[in-house]
């Protein structure tokens, strides 16, 4: 798996356009402000309102240290997490921030032009493919490509609002097979690679739906103290439901369908704009789950009430990354680097280390790249990435960006 | 080089990694995978002797030795002697086939020492007593005319009977031995109250850092007990395992194992989530036929009660949900939280599940209330099983406090 994930990182490199990331690295002494003494002190040139990045991240990496310090306590303390406990998620959730902002602050020192606002920044496009590669290691097993369809149209309701709706579904392009390994287990054998005999076969299918709405706190407010220029906050409410069916196709005369169904309709979070090019995110909700399962022979499910899900938690640390200089190409590129966790437990992924196996959910390190051409209106999105966890793996994404309604 | 070379040379080297480069399940032997412990519970539930005879663990109604099945753990010592550990509670079968003339000395434990144990061909057995009252038998062997012998084990089933679990030994083996000591009070109290105790399972969790030395001494400690045990891995008993530590000490994780009317469902999901070859024989393993109680036993609770200490793949948990409500479980046995938890009302579908948590075997519990000990099972008839917390204190403690609000516990009345 390393050796394949590597080959595939290493070949995506060849989607950075020749010649992009020269002009970011080409000191441009037009754009780093001459009398500004220090990074934490200075507003950002042409930016408004006025941020200190340095600041704010040294704000942010203070709060999120404090967040994975007290998770880490509280865990300690009771040695095992009890129903709602928040322990795993200020952990995973505070690293995503600590580390970004670590991040965040080297990106900062060194990028010659400052940190002025990506012109055309990647976001989540209108229409996205994603791909997630199949194949299997093992001898008579196999293991599907995933495809993904997802949509999100943005509309902007006004300067403080806006809401994007999300649909998506994933599906197998195929069906997993599983082998038992049992050498004196009965049967044909899976195929002619191998003596083992085929245990099962699985189709999953998973459907999201939800939105997210979008408030730009106010910067300042009339009769509090002074923002210390820390940086826009947006406040955000993300209600969604997931949906998992896995058809299990056993050694057994009929197949048996378990639907999965999670509930997130309190999930709040805040959009921390801590420099014009960075952001903290992060969303926090309860949530409630419901099993649902067919009898043998029956396509029918028995359903019934929810149960507690447990405390969904997500973190996000974006840096964009200008690739071309401004108006000087036909074609712009711009870049963003994703850092995030996810506090999911539903899809198998976990980042596992040593005997803490399933506490954690898994941690994403992805790319976007944008290509505009100059004056046009819609835009390509191409983004790869990684979960690194346990059950996870890499993926692709070829998106279609169109302009935000009502922007 | 230029770029459209170097994209030819990077579609043929994804299209290489895409093919080939493949082999049969578990050929590395990554024992903290849970596929490769099914192979290692499979390899060591028989075994070749150096005199050349085959000896393997048999369902207890087998009358072939066709095949086996990883019902216990075979290995041979530097006496040549066959050391033979079954891995259930009750009743058990093995078969030994080789030349004739051939001799063989096995020594079976962990075999309750009421249990009649037979050896000989088909129709020709004779009793081994046993020693003691410990839980070992020793019995030799002369093959004879290529037939079969067979060693068979079967326990008198009372009509109300108990059974008594944990896990998460961890970093406390002492304290876990104060629990082993306790069963001798507790077999006598059963016995007193007209419900035999007729053996201890424990959820995982042995040791805390997957070492032979904390697996030896657990085992020594169990060689103790007055009552068999029997034994599933937890995350701390597997991870970074390439020598398949824990089936090479105690056999094997997945198997059901019938205690007079009762049928428990080991299942090994240490890694997080059952083996797939295991999840696909579920609805056999779950087949209520001839039982009247159901009690699927793990190390992480399939029911995650929002703590995120549940299995790695809930997908996978869901499905294991759905199978336990549709077969009617009567109570789900889990351990890896350090607490002793009840749910009475885990809502799966239609159904409801009763769930209990007693990570309660010695392992850190963090401040608070330390609750040590084991939790008992009780069985009568089809609809008639009991629950509650049989503590075993750590000593010094001087007032036991039964109202822990927060986390109440159903205590057992008697010892």
């Amino acid at each position: 798996m390393p050796r394949r994930l590597s080959v595939v990182l290493a070949c995506l490199f060849l989607l950075i356009p020749a010649g992009a990331g020269a002009s970011d690295f080409a000191p441009d002494p037009e754009l780093r402000p001459p009398d500004c003494p220090s990074i934490g002190r200075c507003c950002v040139r042409d930016t408004d309102p006025c941020v200190h990045p340095g600041l704010a991240r040294a704000l942010l990496a203070g709060t999120t240290a404090a967040f994975t310090l007290g998770g880490f306590m509280g865990f300690e303390a009771g040695d095992s997490l009890g129903p709602m406990h928040p322990w795993a998620q200020m952990m995973g959730v505070g690293g995503i921030g600590l580390l970004g902002a670590g991040i965040g602050t080297i990106r900062g020192l060194v990028s010659p032009r400052g940190e002025v606002r990506v012109v055309d920044r990647p976001g989540r496009p209108l229409f996205r493919l994603t791909i997630t590669p199949g194949g299997s290691s093992v001898l008579g097993e196999s293991s599907p490509y995933g495809l993904g369809v997802s949509l999100d149209p943005n509309f902007v309701l006004t300067d403080v609002f806006s809401i994007q709706p999300h649909f998506k579904v994933s599906f197998g392009l195929g069906r997993a097979t599983d082998v038992d390994p049992r050498p004196q287990a009965a049967g044909e054998p899976a195929d002619d690679t191998t003596t083992f005999t085929t245990a099962s076969t699985r189709d999953s299918v998973k459907v999201s739906v939800g939105a997210e709405l979008s408030w730009k706190l106010p910067y300042t407010s009339p009769g509090l103290l002074k923002p210390a220029y820390a940086g826009l906050v947006e406040f955000k409410y993300k209600p969604g439901v997931d949906v998992r069916l896995r058809t299990l196709h056993a050694d057994t005369p009929a197949e048996q369908t378990v639907e999965l169904t999670s509930l997130n309709p309190m999930l709040f979070g805040v959009r921390w704009h801590v420099s014009p090019r960075q952001r903290f995110t992060f969303f926090v909700g309860p949530r409630w789950n419901w099993i649902s399962f067919t009898d043998p022979g029956s396509s029918e499910l028995r359903r019934g009430p929810p149960q507690n899900g447990g405390l969904y938690a997500e973190g996000w640390y974006q840096v964009d990354v200008p690739l071309t200089p401004e108006g000087r190409k036909k074609t712009s590129v711009s870049g963003r680097l994703n850092l995030g966790y996810v506090h999911d437990k539903l899809s198998g992924v976990t980042f596992d280390t040593g005997a803490v196996i399933g506490f954690f959910g898994p941690i994403n390190v992805s790319w976007d790249f944008r290509f505009r051409r100059r004056g046009a209106p819609v835009a390509i999105q191409i983004s790869a990435g990684v979960w690194l966890s346990a059950g996870g793996g890499p993926y692709i994404e070829l998106g279609f960006v169109a302009p935000e309604v009502g922007s | 080089m230029s770029r459209s070379l170097l994209w030819i040379v990077c579609g043929a080297s994804v299209a290489a990694l895409g093919s080939g480069c493949s082999s049969p399940e578990c050929a590395w032997g990554d024992y903290e995978e849970a596929e490769c412990r099914v192979v290692a519970e499979n390899h060591y539930a028989r075994a070749l002797t150096s005199n050349g005879v085959e000896v393997r663990f048999q369902h207890p109604l087998e009358t072939t030795s066709d095949t086996w099945h990883a019902l216990g753990l075979l290995q041979e010592n530097q006496s040549g002697i066959v050391e033979a550990r079954p891995a259930g509670l009750a009743d058990f079968a093995i078969s030994v086939d080789g030349a004739a003339d051939l001799t063989l000395t096995v020594e079976l434990e962990n075999v309750a020492p009421d249990a009649t144990v037979t050896v000989g061909p088909e129709g020709a057995e004779v009793d081994v007593p046993a020693v003691g009252g410990t839980l070992r038998r020793t019995i030799a062997i002369t093959l004879a005319d290529e037939e079969t012998v067979w060693i068979r084990g079967t326990r008198p089933c009372p009509d109300r009977y108990r059974l008594v679990t944990a896990g998460d030994i961890q970093t406390n083996p002492l304290q876990f031995e104060r629990i082993v000591e306790d069963l001798h009070d507790q077999v006598a109290a059963a016995e007193a109250a007209g419900a035999p105790l007729l053996g201890f399972f424990i959820l995982g969790d042995l040791t805390e850092s997957t070492e032979i030395q904390e697996f030896e001494r657990i085992r020594q400690m169990l060689e103790s007990s007055p009552i068999p045990v029997s034994v599933l891995p937890g995350n701390h008993d597997i991870f970074g395992d390439e020598a398949a530590i824990f089936s090479r000490w105690f056999g094997p994780g997945n198997y059901t194992d019938t205690v007079c009317r009762t049928k428990l469902i080991h299942l090994d999901n240490a890694s997080g989530h059952i083996a797939e070859s295991v999840e696909a024989r579920l609805p056999q393993m779950l087949d209520p036929t001839g039982v009247d109680h159901l009690i699927p036993a793990m190390h992480i609770p399939p029911h995650e009660d929002g703590t995120s200490q549940g299995m790695r793949d809930q997908e996978q948990a869901s499905y294991m949900l759905a199978e336990f409500a549709r077969n009617g479980v009567d109570r789900i046995m889990a351990g890896h939280v350090h607490y002793w938890r009840e749910n009475v009302d885990v809502r799966v579908g239609d159904r409801s599940l009763h769930q209990i948590i007693s990570g309660t075997a010695g392992g850190n519990q963090g401040s608070g209330h330390l609750r040590f000990g084991v939790t008992r099972l009780s069985f009568g008839g089809p609809d008639d099983v009991e629950s509650c917390f049989h503590e075993v204190p750590v000593p010094g403690t001087t007032d036991v406090d039964h109202e822990d609000v927060a986390n109440p516990i159903d205590f057992c009345d008697g010892p």
